[in-house]
């Protein structure tokens, strides 16, 4: 079982990101770190034989085998438990060179530790009863979160809300495996709205579980950042509002409708925010199949769109099949742009707006632009921000899963609970039902933390009266 | 070993003659050592103090597997109950189980007859006041009359007698039952000698005079002909009574409830921890107040007596509360009382201070089992009884002491679950304790337990050849449908209303040369193949655990990252395999992980 062997080696790694800085930071843990500083490190001020835990010490660090000084730097030596790991730990911040700093890992490995692999400081902590392993996946996600949405679900994750909805399901389950070992094991008591309660709880765990199911996909998507895509008929200016909206000539413009085969992806910042923006080729029938494979990319990309910013002419309002299913599914999150403002009169804008939101029925007020001049465009920008902020003040309360095993385990779940369903209406063997409660219960268990047949007899002697 | 001839030195010695005190010293006796067995009351060998009745849900789970072992119950119990039925007939087979009313003077007198039979047995009517130990050894007793008795190892089973205290209302008393004397100086010997004790309560019904209760009215219930007997050796049993069935109402929890001032377990007398699966029914009324109405069942105790047991009344109410409340049910309307319901308050061992084998850990040679361990019902005394006996015997003998897994027997759960967990209430065995419960059946209880029971030296050469010709006609069965056509049979069967009865007319011939229960046990073994391997997967992968040890003197202090409170438990209960450390409540998988690194470092 070499995996043990791994688990109580004294790990260390460069905690700060490549390249060049004002400081680095070097991090390890393990039962060698107080051994591996003294080796390595001389303070100005006192000696390390009575170092104490959580103070910061100046010094030099010496290569012991050249006893080169390498560079000046200050150390931390944290005492186990009470570290993050858990371990005794050790940080080192030595100037923000790339050679030093890798020249003192060196040194330190030389010493009798062994590089971290990725996530092997939280995996230590996790082992170390620190943090939950749900929490050590919430660390890793905040770390990578690129949006305040993903943020606030990481964050949600590691104060606890997943573990609280989780452990929600968990009794609902609990209930179910009472009710069934309730009529297992008193089968002369009787039981009032058992079956019924039996099956509302699960229904309501399934909801449950199914609710966290989709906030993966959910999460996901937030994941990739927030999405705007141009959608409209051919040759109405989209890939021209593209370009101003970038400042660049991104896409090729021409009269030409039908130039924009593919679909072109752009990021930018719009009010502080990272969005990125998708060109699509223009809706319509046709019978140029690399047009049309075109068209068949653009649904898709309205389908995964946050935000779909409609395209018309002023000079050609037209209505289609595609844009009814569009604002079927989007809803509010359609914005209708009205393009080519510099080519119409202000009787023409009167009937435009008349016709989206009577004939068209779009909930928003269309904006007027012109892509060749630029007019009208901070206030579609205005329009893309309060959908953007409308999207971010419903995310408080937003608890969800975020990684593929998390997902997993619970789709597991979801399947042993569907099947103890199935068995329990159907009137099959009663030991049978528990066995795939339990087992749906191991599912989440695998998420967070155990359950115990006492659990279950608890809540069996608490929800049932029983008693002969 | 040694022979020993002189009248105050044994082999080993019992304290007690209940449900574990019987199989304890049968298991000694029978395997050939001389042992003696003390009880406070000769006539009250085998006594059931509470309901007259063996077996129940799990409970004759436990019943057939003491019978593959070797033990006495089964066979007690199939001749002198006088009514027997199968639980849960309706939901699925691993979950069935047996249960028999017991004519409770027949079932006693066949115990003290069962003793007598022993030539190596010695039956001392007195009271232990202490233990001897020397050197945190057992070597004896000392008797309330001063004489010491010698023995290499003393095996506990002293139900509810230690410091027993009987509460009627706010009125109580000392004493082991009713009727009988408390052992009240043992328990500061056990004490004295390390042992932590705690303070448990458990609680009987009041007895009703059959002659004035009305069953013209009443639901009745019937035994059933075609019960399989409990013991592999019987082949008949005979249904002699139905038992009847009443509720309580309004009234009656009305009656309840305004006395409750004077019941000692809401005016705080009562400082033991009761069964949370056998309250009282005082309990029931204030704990469940929407619920209209609670069952009864009235069960006759005797064919000699009028005596009738109503199954559900357990009280400690004054009896002039029970009389009241009692004539408020149907069918009572008149009822003399002929005994009063009761509580009991008694000592107990906390059970994490004993090995596996039931030895405790700090007296060599001191075996407990029963309720002395925290546990409540005939069944499970008679259980841990059995065990204490071979373990004890084995131990004499020099040789490895007999140790059922959790997937091996309810026996194995119920001893796993004391020593690993402890318990703070009466401990009842329930199927739902044990996880693989799809294995552990009653109709296979003689095909898992049968060769420990030989291998101990105790099962007799009866019912071991019985099994033998049951477990080749499973296996001539299996072969025969797994080859006939090709096995077409066979995958049939696993379909859940498909039999072998009606499964096709041409195979009957083949049929007839098995018995109807050979039949039954290979459709459950097919039909549950695909259940049985998941769980059998499981085992193995667990399995994997039992071979991590933890050193026996390992300082749990020292390793870092344990919690104080996993600490304070590893330290407590001292497991000693990563298997045995999952399984106390409080240990976290993180726990176990560090736990594993330490016992590979």
């Amino acid at each position: 079982m070499s995996f043990l062997k791994n688990e109580i080696d004294t790990i260390c790694a460069i905690s700060s990101p490549s390249g060049e800085g004002a400081i680095s930071i070097i991090r390890a843990s393990g039962d060698d770190c107080l051994h591996i500083l003294k080796k390595i490190f001389r303070p100005y001020r006192k000696d390390l034989s009575d170092i104490k835990s959580r103070f910061l010490y100046t010094g030099r660090i010496f290569d012991f085998q050249t006893e080169s000084f390498i560079d000046e730097a200050a150390c931390v030596f944290i005492k186990g438990p009470n570290s993050y790991t858990g371990e005794d730990m050790l940080e080192i911040y030595p100037h923000g060179g790339v050679f030093n700093t890798k020249y003192i890992l060196e040194i330190i490995l030389k010493s009798g530790a062994r590089l971290a692999y990725n996530g092997e400081f939280t995996k230590r902590a996790y082992l170390n009863n620190k943090i939950s392993l749900v929490k050590a996946e919430a660390i890793l996600e905040i770390i990578k979160a690129n949006s305040l949405k993903t943020l606030v679900i990481a964050n949600n994750e590691l104060s606890g809300l997943l573990e609280k909805k989780i452990e929600k399901i968990k009794e609902d389950y609990l209930y179910m495996l009472a009710s069934v070992e309730a009529l297992i094991d008193f089968p002369e008591e009787e039981f009032e709205n058992l079956n019924a309660d039996f099956l509302k709880k699960s229904e309501e765990a399934a909801g449950l579980i199914s609710g966290l199911i989709e906030s993966y996909e959910n999460y996901e998507l937030n994941k990739r950042g927030f999405s705007i895509v141009i959608a409209g008929a051919p040759n109405v200016g989209k890939s021209s509002i593209l370009n101003r909206l970038v400042d660049k000539k991104r896409a090729i413009v021409s009269d030409t409708p039908g130039t924009t085969r593919d679909y072109i992806e752009e990021n930018l910042f719009l009010s502080n925010k990272p969005v990125k923006i998708i060109d699509t080729a223009g809706l319509r029938k046709t019978e140029n199949e690399i047009e049309y494979e075109g068209i068949k990319v653009s649904y898709s990309q309205i389908k995964n769109a946050d935000v779909v910013l409609y395209v018309f002419d002023v000079n050609e309002l037209a209505e289609n099949e595609i844009l009814k299913e569009i604002l079927e599914e989007k809803k509010e999150n359609v914005i209708p742009v009205v393009n080519k403002l510099d080519t119409a009169g202000v009787k023409n804008l009167k009937t435009a707006e008349n016709k989206i939101i009577k004939e068209f029925k779009f909930t928003n007020n269309p904006v007027f632009i012109s892509a060749k001049t630029g007019d009208g465009f901070e206030s579609m920008k205005t329009a893309l921000h309060d959908i953007i902020l409308k999207s971010e003040s419903c995310v408080k309360d937003d608890v969800g899963i975020t990684t593929i095993r998390q997902k997993n385990l619970l789709l597991k779940s979801l399947n042993f609970l569907e099947s103890a369903k199935e068995k329990f209406k159907e009137g099959s063997p009663l030991e049978l039902v528990s066995i795939d409660l339990r087992d749906g219960i191991k599912s989440l268990d695998e998420i967070i933390g155990g359950v115990t047949n006492e659990d279950v007899l608890d809540m069996l002697f608490k929800e049932f009266c029983i008693g002969k | 070993m040694e022979n020993k001839n002189s009248t105050n030195s044994f082999d080993v010695i019992v304290v007690g003659a209940g449900h574990a005190g019987i199989e304890a010293s049968l298991a000694a006796a029978r395997m050939g050592l001389s042992a003696a067995v003390i009880t406070i009351n000769i006539d009250n060998i085998g006594q059931m103090s509470c309901n007259p009745a063996i077996g129940g849900l799990a409970k004759g789970h436990l019943v057939r597997e003491i019978d593959a072992l070797g033990g006495e119950v089964g066979k007690a119990i199939d001749k002198t109950g006088i009514q027997f039925r199968t639980l849960n007939t309706k939901k699925g087979p691993a979950v069935r189980s047996s249960r028999a009313q017991a004519d409770m003077f027949k079932y006693k007198t066949y115990m003290k007859t069962a003793l007598e039979s022993e030539q190596n047995l010695t039956i001392i009517q007195s009271m232990v006041d202490s233990l001897i130990v020397k050197n945190a050894k057992v070597s004896g007793v000392v008797l309330w009359t001063r004489e010491e008795l010698f023995a290499d190892a003393v095996i506990l089973t002293t139900g509810t007698f230690l410091r027993g205290l009987v509460h009627i209302g706010l009125f109580n008393y000392n004493a082991g039952r009713a009727g009988d004397f408390a052992s009240n100086k043992l328990s500061l010997s056990l004490i004295e000698n390390g042992l932590e004790l705690g303070r448990l309560k458990t609680g009987t019904t009041p007895r009703l005079d059959g002659r004035t209760i009305d069953f013209s009215e009443l639901e009745e219930q019937k035994g059933e002909d075609d019960f399989i007997p409990f013991s592999i050796a019987d082949k008949r049993i005979n249904n002699e009574i139905s038992c009847y069935i009443t509720y309580t109402n309004k009234n009656t929890h009305d009656a309840i409830l305004k006395d409750l001032d004077k019941s000692p377990l809401y005016c705080g007398v009562i400082k033991g921890i009761g069964p949370r699966y056998c309250p009282s029914i005082e309990d029931k009324v204030v704990r469940f107040k929407d619920k209209e109405r609670h069952q009864i069942f009235l069960e006759r105790e005797s064919l000699d007596s009028v005596e009738y047991y109503p199954n559900g009344l357990s009280t400690s109410l004054p009896l002039d509360t029970q009389l009241k409340f009692l004539r408020s049910v149907k069918g009572l309307e008149n009822v003399k009382i002929m005994r009063p319901g009761y509580a009991i308050e008694y000592d107990y061992v906390l059970p994490t201070q004993l090995n596996r084998s039931l030895e405790t850990k700090k007296i060599e040679g001191l075996f407990l089992a029963g309720q002395i361990n925290g546990t409540s019902g005939y069944e499970e005394a008679a259980a841990q009884g059995i065990i204490a006996g071979i373990n004890a015997t084995l131990k004499i003998k020099g040789e490895q002491p007999l140790i059922l897994r959790r997937d091996e027997a309810y026996i194995g759960v119920l001893i796993d679950d004391l020593i690993t967990l402890g318990t703070a209430e009466p401990y009842r065995m329930f199927t739902s304790r044990a996880e693989y419960r799809l294995l552990l059946r009653e109709d296979n209880a003689d095909f898992r337990l049968c060769e420990f029971g030989k291998k101990a030296g105790l099962l007799d050469d009866e019912r071991y050849f019985i099994y033998k010709e049951r477990l080749g006609g499973f296996n001539k069965l299996i072969s025969f449908l797994k080859t006939y056509e090709k096995g077409r049979y066979y995958d049939l069967l696993k379909r859940p209303d498909i039999y072998l009865e009606s499964i096709d007319p041409q195979l009957n011939e083949e049929l007839n040369k098995f018995s109807k229960d050979i039949m039954n046990r290979v459709e459950l073994f097919v039909k549950y193949e695909g259940y049985i391997s998941r769980q059998k997967e499981e085992i193995n992968r667990l399995k994997k655990f039992d071979d991590f040890n933890l050193e026996s003197g390992m300082d749990f202090n020292s390793i870092p990252g344990l919690s104080i409170e996993v600490v304070e438990k590893l330290n407590k209960i001292r497991p000693k395999t990563i298997s045995e450390a999952s399984r106390i409540s409080g240990i976290t998988p993180a726990a176990v992980s560090i736990l594993l690194m330490r016992c590979r470092k």
